[in-house]
């Protein structure tokens, strides 16, 4: 009982003390000089995606190029390998006619715009309540211990990095990984849910992707479809009956 | 926040028991609450208030409500008072048409609303919440409740909730006595938080070495980034990250090199942006407050200059919605600290060993006397310098042509000016008319670095206009969109031949604006540059009864007096064939056309370039510790009144060349500034009318062109270094570092 | 008429202060308007100053060498009683110098 105490007063004072605003996304809200991320680098979107931003940019009014901004760092992103160097910020600045500034602010808004190296499968775990209480604390941490690393760290090799992630809308799968594809740039670019999985199934899941296979995705439970039971539906068995009158009025 | 914390920081729970019973609650805290705080009905449910006091009352600050279109006007009740405002105002401006001041953060009447600082709710009438005023739309019949417990309940919350992330500074903080944030929680925020969890820190940003940064005291108000994107037209500063992780910063390492920059640490509510030169010098309250007029550059910027004893402590501006509204440059900002070094305080004589030895000034103005009487008066040259008031500018040449001499001018005035028409070289269409223009075409200036308050003003006419500008000169940065037309007079024939696209463009405004730079002057070919834009006016029905676009852009604070004055050079070579060389001033003049034989006295504050050729230094007082007569280039007479006492033993500058009258027994009519200002109006009365812009009625045009021969050398860069640019700037450390810095390279 | 180009033998400055708008100046700013040109053209570089401030008298002042200077009120004058007036005055001054 004691060393209970001990270990829930060491998290409280590591509660107190923890950024949390930090520990999600995967960088600063200011950006430093490195080799491989500077603004002097010469960024620009590949010959494929040339047309895949023309595209984009035609959702949109002319004049209101900057509204694409959003599928454009995303575009930017998956060219690059997962992640946004600050060249590639100005390089969409310049397509939507835009201060650098105002693409600056919207990329490190949005979780999902790594402005950090991730791994070439970046791995992202749902924490949320949901998938929380069906066991996704153990699944993060199968994964940290598997892979060597820490959080929004990417491995040796620098296949993998983990990251937490808000719900994706699996509840009922719970818990569950996403697995964003950055290995075969753009066009290669997936983002898949592996849902029900367990902690050994997790690891089997990296290591199919380390040999380079692509393990199925959708639930891993054998005996679920979709969001179905285990065991097949027990409800809507046969189709619904109809209404007891179409006419509402008269009933 | 204060005892309660204290309390229970005192009552550390570090015993088992307290723990055991609460784990969760690591500092307890006593909360102490009413009942009728925590239930605030409607103000339709209490009783009906008491009586109104229908006393007319005045707007907050002394405010001018302008009725665009008197029959829109609309009147809605604050507190119960009726009050009439024009159609498009805000709940907020409503209140303070009718004299009630609502707490506010994020608004400020020249940005953009955005609404996100929450501090201005007030309740109305048939609304389920209460409204942001700042954003919300003033409608007919309103009842606006600016003192119910709703309204004053959502201030105490929004005060707690903008004091919980923020720091315990205040001792630390600059901000300190001057801080929207202590007033705010002060008069509206409750006597104590409730906050016991750990506060958030910010990492500071480098803004350059001007602004100091302490970014964990922001309180994301977003006025810095809509003033940098809006007002200096430099979109550097954004919102970074979100919730209360977000930052303001410029994400990668940049400094902020907009020459407005500096208004930021006005604008900014709270210490997170502070003036860096003025940091940790002084406290608000131990300040002395002098109303006074900026002479860094042509525009004249009302600042208040904030002294200590006899140190200029900083400059902030002053309020004058026609020239500067409420922003000044950097250079006017910083340029203080030039104020103390390099300075002139004792007469010095340049002995035969070519050292400057002091003496007390009854030698050093006989010896000037006696010079003056030993050349004959035609080799006899007065310059007046870029800083000079227009008092001592009618003394000086009073006393030389009294000498027999009519060689003054007044320094950057070149020898063909025809200062014989104002509208000739004054802002004809003022500085706030420019803001109905639709069309400007730029001759030879560059606002940006010229008069950078004219720049801000025609930034906003672009920007609310959507007017077009061409500009014809050397290809530089402008923070606004414009057509570089070309670099040379060829271009002005163009545009005034009609061949031009532009020329259909001025044909086409309804409010032409022609912006012609004070560079002219020093080109010998300025009639036909004159006469070329004058066709250019008549063409584009610029100048017309009801609207005079022809401008003329000065580009230092002693330019107009003095072509007001008349001080235009007459003859061509008479600097190169003097002998007896008056320098009131003038650091920028050729010294090497002075002939190494000639004798020249130097009557001036700061010892910048001209001393070293000078014989003789007569210490002067600079514009902060004197009261002197400076006209804008708009032709608005202003006045400096004297902050700080002068330095060792310089004195006014129109009284040294009284006492020199004296002494050189061609004593002067005049003792007193009454005496001197007087003689002011008979020569330009438009000088003693302080605070008055006297428009010119008679058009240039009446002008002859003497000169029809355009030299096609293109145009010039007028200011070549925009933060050191006269004797103070030069002198001071801050504008060194400023230039070194933040100049574009 | 010679004396408009003998302006500038002997006096340095000259100087018209009157109103923009007042009608007591009327007739002098109807003389500049006529007549500055002219005068300007044929003494280009004689400073013929013309300093308008509302609410002033129109006046003309002459200054001559050595920082003489003479003031003459304009009130009521017409146009052509300026014009003799400024030619008497440059006149003068060519006799006082002879």
């Amino acid at each position: 009982m004691l060393a209970r105490l001990a270990a829930n007063r060491l998290n409280q004072i590591r509660q107190t003390f923890r950024q949390p605003a930090r520990a999600f996304s995967t960088a600063l809200n200011y950006h430093l000089d490195s080799p491989d991320n500077n603004p002097n680098l010469p960024w620009e979107f590949n010959d494929a995606n040339k047309a895949k931003v023309k595209e984009i940019l035609s959702h949109y009014p002319t004049n209101y190029k900057q509204s694409a901004v959003i599928p454009l760092l995303d575009l930017a992103q998956q060219q690059h390998g997962g992640w946004l160097p600050v060249s590639a910020m100005n390089a969409v600045a310049k397509v939507i006619e835009v201060a650098p500034i105002r693409v600056y602010e919207v990329a490190t808004f949005y979780s999902m715009f790594n402005r950090s190296k991730v791994g070439k499968y970046h791995l992202l775990v749902c924490g949320t309540t949901p998938c929380m209480i069906r066991g996704s604390r153990e699944i993060e941490e199968a994964l940290l211990k598997h892979l060597g690393v820490k959080r929004n760290e990417v491995t040796q090799d620098g296949f993998f990095s983990v990251g937490e992630m808000e719900c994706m809308g699996c509840c009922v799968n719970a818990p569950m990984i996403t697995v964003a594809d950055y290995s075969n740039g753009s066009e290669g670019y997936t983002y898949n849910y592996y849902e029900d999985v367990t902690p050994e199934k997790v690891v089997e899941i990296v290591e199919k992707l380390r040999k380079g296979e692509k393990p199925p995705h959708g639930t891993q439970n054998p005996q679920r479809i979709r969001s179905g039971p285990a065991g097949g539906n027990t409800t809507l068995l046969s189709d619904p009956k109809p209404p007891p009158c179409r006419d509402l009025d008269a009933c | 926040m204060g005892l309660g914390l204290l309390a229970s920081k005192a009552i550390r729970p570090t015993t088992r028991l307290i723990n055991f019973q609460n784990p969760n609650n690591l500092f307890l805290r006593t909360i102490v609450s009413k009942p009728e705080l925590r239930n605030p009905e409607p103000a339709a449910a209490q009783p009906e208030q008491p009586l109104v006091d229908l006393s007319p009352r005045t707007p907050v600050g002394g405010a001018r409500v302008h009725f665009p279109n008197p029959d829109d006007a609309i009147e809605v009740f604050v507190d119960g008072f009726p009050v009439k405002i024009p159609k498009g105002f805000s709940v907020l401006q409503a209140c303070e048409v009718a004299g009630v001041d609502i707490p506010r953060f994020c608004y400020h009447s020249r940005l953009s609303i955005a609404g996100n600082c929450r501090m201005c709710l007030v309740e109305v009438e048939k609304s389920p919440k209460p409204v942001a005023s700042c954003a919300m739309p003033a409608l007919p019949g309103m009842k606006i409740k600016t003192d119910t417990p709703v309204a004053k309940k959502a201030r105490e919350g929004v005060m707690e909730f903008l004091l919980m992330n923020h720091p315990l500074d205040c001792p630390i903080c600059d901000q300190g006595g001057e801080c929207d944030l202590q007033d705010q929680s002060m008069a509206f925020g409750s006597d104590r938080g409730r906050f016991t969890e750990m506060k958030r820190s910010v990492v500071d940003k480098n803004l350059g070495p001007l602004v100091k940064t302490v970014m964990t005291r922001c309180i994301q108000c977003t006025r810095c980034v809509r003033f940098a994107s809006e007002v200096a037209g430099v979109q550097d500063l954004g919102m970074l990250g979100r919730g209360s992780g977000e930052e303001i910063g410029t994400y990668v390492e940049k400094l902020m090199t907009s020459e407005l920059s500096g208004n930021v640490i006005d604008i900014c509510p709270v210490g997170a942006l502070t003036s860096k030169p003025f940091a940790f010098k002084a406290r608000n309250w131990e300040l002395k407050n002098t109303e006074t007029i900026d002479v860094t550059d042509a525009v004249g910027s009302n600042i208040r200059i904030d002294s200590r004893g006899p140190e200029v402590m900083r400059i902030v501006p002053r309020l004058n919605e026609d020239i500067n509204e409420e922003w000044i440059s950097d250079k006017t900002r910083f340029c203080y600290d030039g104020l103390k070094r390099q300075r002139l305080n004792d007469p010095m004589i340049r002995g035969p060993d070519g050292r400057f030895k002091p003496v007390n000034w009854r030698e050093a103005l006989s010896v000037v006397a006696e010079v003056a009487h030993q050349v004959k008066p035609e080799e006899i040259v007065g310059i007046s310098g870029k800083l000079s008031d227009a008092e001592s500018m009618i003394v000086l040449k009073d006393f030389l042509n009294r000498l027999g001499s009519n060689n003054v001018w007044g320094e950057g005035i070149g020898v063909n000016t025809n200062a014989d028409l104002r509208s000739g070289y004054i802002m004809n269409t003022s500085i706030a008319g420019l803001e109905k223009a639709d069309a400007f075409l730029l001759v030879g200036t560059q606002p940006r670095v010229e008069a950078a308050m004219v720049n801000a003003r025609i930034r906003k006419t672009v920007t609310v206009n959507q007017a077009k500008v061409g500009y014809i000169g050397p290809a530089t940065d402008f923070n606004y969109d414009n057509q570089h037309l070309g670099t040379g007079p060829q271009t002005l024939i163009d545009i005034a031949e009609g061949r031009h696209p532009f020329s259909k463009i001025i044909s086409n405004a309804k409010h032409p604006v022609i912006i012609v730079g004070g560079g002219i002057f020093e080109r010998k070919d300025q009639d036909a540059i004159f006469a070329a834009v004058e066709t250019i006016a008549k063409q584009g029905n610029v100048v017309r009864s009801d609207w005079n676009g022809l401008n003329v852009l000065l580009l230092h604070a002693a330019q107009a007096a003095a072509l007001d004055l008349g001080l235009v050079p007459q003859s061509e070579n008479s600097l190169e064939s003097a002998k007896f060389v008056y320098l009131m001033g003038a650091d920028d003049t050729n010294l090497d056309k002075i002939p190494k034989d000639a004798f020249v006295v130097y009557q001036g504050h700061h010892g910048d370039k001209s001393v070293y050729r000078a014989n003789v230094i007569l210490p002067a007082a600079a514009f902060s510790e004197k009261e002197g007569i400076y006209e804008n280039t708009e032709g608005c007479t202003q006045q400096t009144w004297p902050a700080v006492p002068t330095v060792g033993d310089s004195r006014d500058d129109w009284k040294i060349i009284r006492a020199l009258s004296e002494v050189a027994e061609v004593r002067l009519p005049y003792d007193t500034i009454g005496g001197v200002r007087a003689r002011l109006r008979t020569v330009a009365p438009n000088l003693v009318q302080i605070d008055e812009r006297e428009p010119a009625a008679l058009p240039s045009s009446l002008r002859p062109t003497f000169t029809q021969k355009m030299d096609p050398t293109p145009f010039g860069v007028a200011v070549e270094n925009f933060y050191m640019t006269d004797a103070i700037t030069r002198a001071s450390k801050i504008m060194a570092q400023c230039s070194a810095m933040l100049l574009k390279k | 008429m010679a004396w408009r180009g003998n302006l500038s033998k002997n006096i340095k400055e000259l100087r018209f202060l009157l109103c923009q708008s007042s009608p007591a100046s009327s007739s002098a700013r109807a003389f500049i308007e006529k007549n500055y040109k002219e005068l300007k053209t044929l003494n280009p570089k004689l400073p013929i100053l013309i300093r308008e401030c509302s609410g002033v008298e129109p006046q003309l002042w002459l200054r001559y060498d050595l920082g003489v200077e003479k003031g003459i009120k304009l009130e009521g004058m017409t146009e052509p009683q300026i014009s003799k007036l400024l030619e008497s005055m440059v006149k003068a001054a060519a006799a006082f110098k002879a």
